[in-house]
């Protein structure tokens, strides 16, 4: 049933939408010069978050890392923590006593797609992108704006995709088909060096 | 002079027939050629063991002739999609269609949402069983403030199970959706894949080779195309369309080469165009009845059967081969002629058209169909030669050099010669005796015909690579009621679940993946109502400012999921498939295998079988009934030859031996032969067997009947060349059955022939 695989679609999604991608045209060769792609970045998100049905008002905060050669750490610190983290060998979800989500992809090869597809938008990949979404964008006073539609409905839960940016992605919009809707800011999104101890165990 | 006015009318009513029919068939050729069909499924025979599994394997072989699948691969995915763009451009002109990743879930979603507490994993119901009220409390919160969208909104699914089984169902394929394309990982490889159907059903040879050569043709200017990719092609219509090009070569060969042979053969003997133009006339007469008594009984011809049918050639030129030597330097009344001819032909007539209907009873649809033909083409070439030759004028020919050199075979050759010829008879025993203990049997179903290996190949790779299931090898559960059947599944699927692990098999399709038995639905129903999970509700509706309802709604116990209620989503089609409902009580549904490992995951499989689950192994199937069939032609050929002996012995009295021993030697030295070729025996091979029966007798009938005629010796022998050629040139086929059955009679003629004239009586002539 192919059209069950909507799950690590959804993840390839909004993976993808991290700080610091790029795409192509003469729209995109304008995004593309404009924004950096270090081997390793950091930064700051704060999350906020309109369920269907749900009056309350989800906030939370944490930090990022990109690793172009291991992959990715998202880690919401406020109000809960817990962390993602995404590697050519799976995704994990956890809290600090728990592993709540955990997908291998040596059980299911096409969970190494989120990876290879997040570092491939890092090195500035546009022809990644391209092929699952299509695209419309405008240059604006701060930066730029870009909207994404996926090619085939079946390919991601997401209806819509919005981004704004400038020297690197600041903000995102994710609308899925349900009607949940996401909306994220970045700050302070800057290379760094190294990971430390920690980290690079996150992303074993 | 009153019998030979009703021979003239029986004459002239023949051949008014036989115009007529000739007119018939030359305007509606177009009409013909369309029942030619190249369908290889249609080659299975048909087996009532199993209604429902043969109605199963309909389906498959009725929605596999039109489906195709392609797979592009490379180093570098870019490159095989850009491939896959080119493909696709260049086979726009075909009549193609290619179902795109379809977005049928959303159906099932909302279903999901009325089913909420029937349809959970395994794995959660086991954590629904066992964790406490924190973990489903930190799970919700966690899905609350999660980046991504889930399948289902928050507030349908806040603890994340309906997502789980949803994403256990997606797991269980390989191929997913990437962009505009489709793409499935195997062994760290990425394919594109292509699925491709015929937009209508593929009912000609011409339209299959149309598609399929289309297709090739695009598959090659791709891969010039674009360096370092790999494509793989998979479906019916590629193999099929190479059979029938593999088969028509086949006929265009044997044809040519027994056609030569003939020709050749009449035109030294007579040195006469007129001879040849009687023989070609009277061949094309019997073809004319053989495609004609096929197209009577049977809707489609195989084009196999027409493979086979070339060796009709050989033996239509039979019968005018006895006419035309007769007429040599005989200055007989062609009405007499045919009175001492007679006797003998009509003996020849009736044993080998008993070989040909042994080969009618059997239940594969080909060999039957092959019978028919030959039966309808030696009857009219027999009826051609026995009604109209007499009439036709200056049919009478003069001994030549050829006919001299022929004279030299002497009926009982080494009759006189006593050492050598005990030594002789000592040397035929001891091969016969050889023969008959060393042969080695293969009832093997790929004995019937043989596909392109590189097709196979490509065809398992992808089956391998898309976890296709075996369409041939799979079970069949049947239960009084839906309940009952689907009761009856999962307990298979729990033995496959162990046969998974055990490695026998990769995996396996069943319907209770999506539609869980009752007992099943409501043992998660009773879960999903666990205490825990509800304090954790109660707790993190108050943090979200969710209303009572929400809780009510969420902590309800749903009804289970039946069929019915999947009856008009769009995914009722792919699992309606499986499933049998017969209209009554009872209910089938069909648990397809992938990934066999060879015999021994075959002989675990066979073992789950029981009353209510029934193991179907298709080519086992007819692995066993060729088995049996070739077992029970044995004991037809020996009873065959008992009853001819029978037949002749009131006539030939001790004499009678000299026309059954000969073939029956042959066939047993035939079989040392072969298996000194490494060749193995068969059904084909017995039914030649049986056909050397009806032939080989007929040339002891004819020296006993005629003991003092020079001519006969000279035309069974003319007749077992020509034989000879026409069925040796069987043995040049690719298609193993015609092979074998071709190898067999080659052997099996000549030294019948041979034996026959050794065992004969001294002519005294």
């Amino acid at each position: 049933m192919m059209a069950f695989n909507f799950i690590k679609k959804a993840l390839i999604a909004f993976l993808m939408l991290s700080p610091g991608y790029v795409l192509a045209d003469q729209f995109l060769d304008q995004v593309k010069s404009s924004i950096n792609s270090p081997p390793i970045t950091r930064g700051n998100f704060i999350q906020h978050r309109i369920l269907v049905g749900v009056s309350k008002r989800l906030t939370s905060e944490g930090y990022f890392i990109v690793d172009k050669s291991r992959g990715i750490l998202w880690i919401t610190e406020k109000p809960i923590y817990q962390a993602l983290a995404v590697t050519s060998s799976g995704i994990t979800v956890s809290n600090k006593s728990n592993t709540l989500m955990n997908l291998s992809s040596r059980n299911d090869p096409s969970v190494r797609y989120v990876n290879e597809l997040l570092l491939a938008i890092f090195s500035g990949d546009i022809a990644s992108l391209d092929k699952l979404f299509t695209h419309s964008g405008e240059i604006t006073a701060n930066g730029w704006a870009m909207e994404l539609i996926p090619r085939n409905s079946a390919s991601t839960v997401f209806k819509k995709v919005a981004i704004l940016g400038n020297s690197s992605v600041s903000h995102i919009t994710l609308v899925s088909k349900e009607g949940d809707l996401t909306d994220i800011a970045f700050a302070n999104v800057k290379p760094v060096a190294s990971l430390t101890q920690d980290e690079v165990l996150q992303l074993q | 002079m009153k019998s030979s006015s009703f021979s003239k009318a029986l004459a002239l009513i023949f051949f008014a027939l036989t115009a007529g029919l000739a007119s018939w068939t030359f305007a509606n050729l177009s009409f013909i050629s369309s029942r030619i069909d190249n369908n290889i499924f249609s080659l299975l025979p048909k087996l009532e063991r199993n209604p429902v599994s043969e109605e199963f394997i309909n389906r498959i072989s009725s929605s596999g002739e039109r489906s195709l699948v392609v797979l592009i691969s490379s180093d570098n995915i870019d490159t095989s999609l850009e491939a896959e763009k080119a493909l696709r451009a260049s086979i726009k002109g075909l009549e193609l269609t290619s179902p795109l990743a379809d977005d049928d879930f959303s159906a099932y979603i909302s279903l999901l949402k009325r089913h909420r507490s029937s349809l959970i994993t395994r794995e959660d119901i086991h954590l629904l069983d066992t964790q406490l009220p924190s973990f489903w409390y930190d799970k919700a919160n966690s899905l609350a403030y999660s980046m991504g969208g889930l399948l289902l909104p928050w507030g349908e699914d806040p603890f994340g199970l309906s997502n789980d089984w949803l994403y256990r169902l997606g797991r269980s394929s390989k191929v997913h959706p990437y962009g505009d394309s489709l793409v499935v990982d195997h062994d760290g490889i990425s394919y594109v894949v292509i699925p491709l159907e015929a937009s209508r059903p593929l009912s000609s040879i011409q339209d299959q080779n149309i598609l399929a050569d289309g297709i090739n043709a695009a598959i090659t200017e791709t891969a010039n195309k674009f360096r370092g990719i790999h494509i793989l092609r998979s479906g019916v219509a590629f193999i099929a369309s190479d059979t029938s090009k593999v088969a028509r070569d086949d006929i265009s060969t044997i044809g040519l080469i027994s056609a030569i042979a003939a020709f050749v053969l009449i035109a030294s003997i007579f040195r006469s165009f007129y001879a040849i133009t009687v023989t070609l006339t009277t061949v094309s007469i019997a073809f004319l009845y053989a495609v004609l008594a096929c197209l009577f009984i049977f809707p489609k011809i195989y084009i196999l059967t027409m493979a086979f049918g070339t060796s009709l050639i050989g033996m239509s030129v039979d019968y005018c081969l006895y006419w035309l030597t007769a007429s040599i330097d005989d200055d007989k009344n062609p009405l007499d002629r045919r009175r001492y001819l007679l006797p003998g032909m009509f003996l020849a007539l009736a044993t080998t058209t008993i070989g040909y209907c042994l080969l009618a009873i059997t239940p594969f649809p080909v060999l039957s169909q092959m019978a028919v033909f030959s039966i309808g083409g030696i009857i009219s070439a027999w009826l051609t030669v026995i009604l109209i030759f007499p009439y036709v004028k200056n049919l009478r020919f003069n001994s030549n050099n050829t006919y001299s050199i022929l004279r030299y075979i002497k009926p009982g050759f080494l009759n006189n010669r006593g050492t050598l010829r005990w030594a002789t008879i000592g040397l035929v025993l001891l091969l016969s005796i050889y023969g008959a203990f060393a042969f080695k049997t293969n009832d093997d179903i790929r004995s019937l015909a043989s596909f392109d290996k590189g097709l196979v190949n490509e065809q398992l790779e992808v089956s391998k690579i898309l976890d296709i299931p075996s369409p041939s090898q799979f079970f069949i559960v049947t239960g009084s009621s839906e309940a009952d059947a689907l009761n009856h599944t999962e307990s298979l699927s729990k033995d496959l679940d162990q046969l998974v692990s055990a490695g026998y098999i990769s995996g396996y399709q069943s319907i209770t993946k999506y539609l869980p038995s009752i007992a099943s639905q409501n043992k998660a129903s009773a879960s999903y109502a666990s205490s825990n999970k509800e304090v954790a509700l109660h707790k993190i509706a108050k943090e979200m400012g969710m209303n009572h309802e929400w809780v009510k709604q969420l902590n309800k116990v749903d009804p289970p999921l039946t069929m019915a209620d999947l009856k008009d989503l769009p995914i009722y089609k792919k699992l309606s498939y499986l499933w049998f409902d017969s209209g009554s009580g009872a209910r089938s549904t069909a648990v397809l295998l992938m990934g066999l490992r060879g015999q021994p995951a075959v002989d675990e499989l066979a073992k789950l079988e029981n009353p209510n689950i029934t193991w179907v192994d298709k080519p086992q199937e007819i692995s066993q009934v060729f088995r049996r069939y070739r077992t029970l032609f044995s004991y037809i050929v020996l009873l065959g030859y008992l009853l001819t002996f029978a037949a002749i012995y009131f006539k030939f009295k001790s004499d009678a031996w000299r026309a059954v021993l000969p073939p029956v030697f042959a066939t047993f030295i035939t079989l040392g032969i072969l298996s000194f070729m490494g060749e193995t025996i068969g059904l084909l091979s017995v039914i030649a067997f049986a056909l050397l029966l009806g032939v080989g007798t007929d040339y002891g009938i004819f020296l006993l009947q005629y003991p003092n005629d020079k001519k006969v010796v000279f035309s069974i022998s003319i007749a077992a060349l020509m034989t000879l050629i026409s069925f040796g040139s069987l043995s040049l086929s690719s298609i193993p059955a015609l092979h074998s059955f071709g190898i067999a009679l080659f052997f099996g003629i000549f030294l019948s022939w041979l034996l026959t004239i050794f065992f004969a009586r001294r002519s005294n002539a």
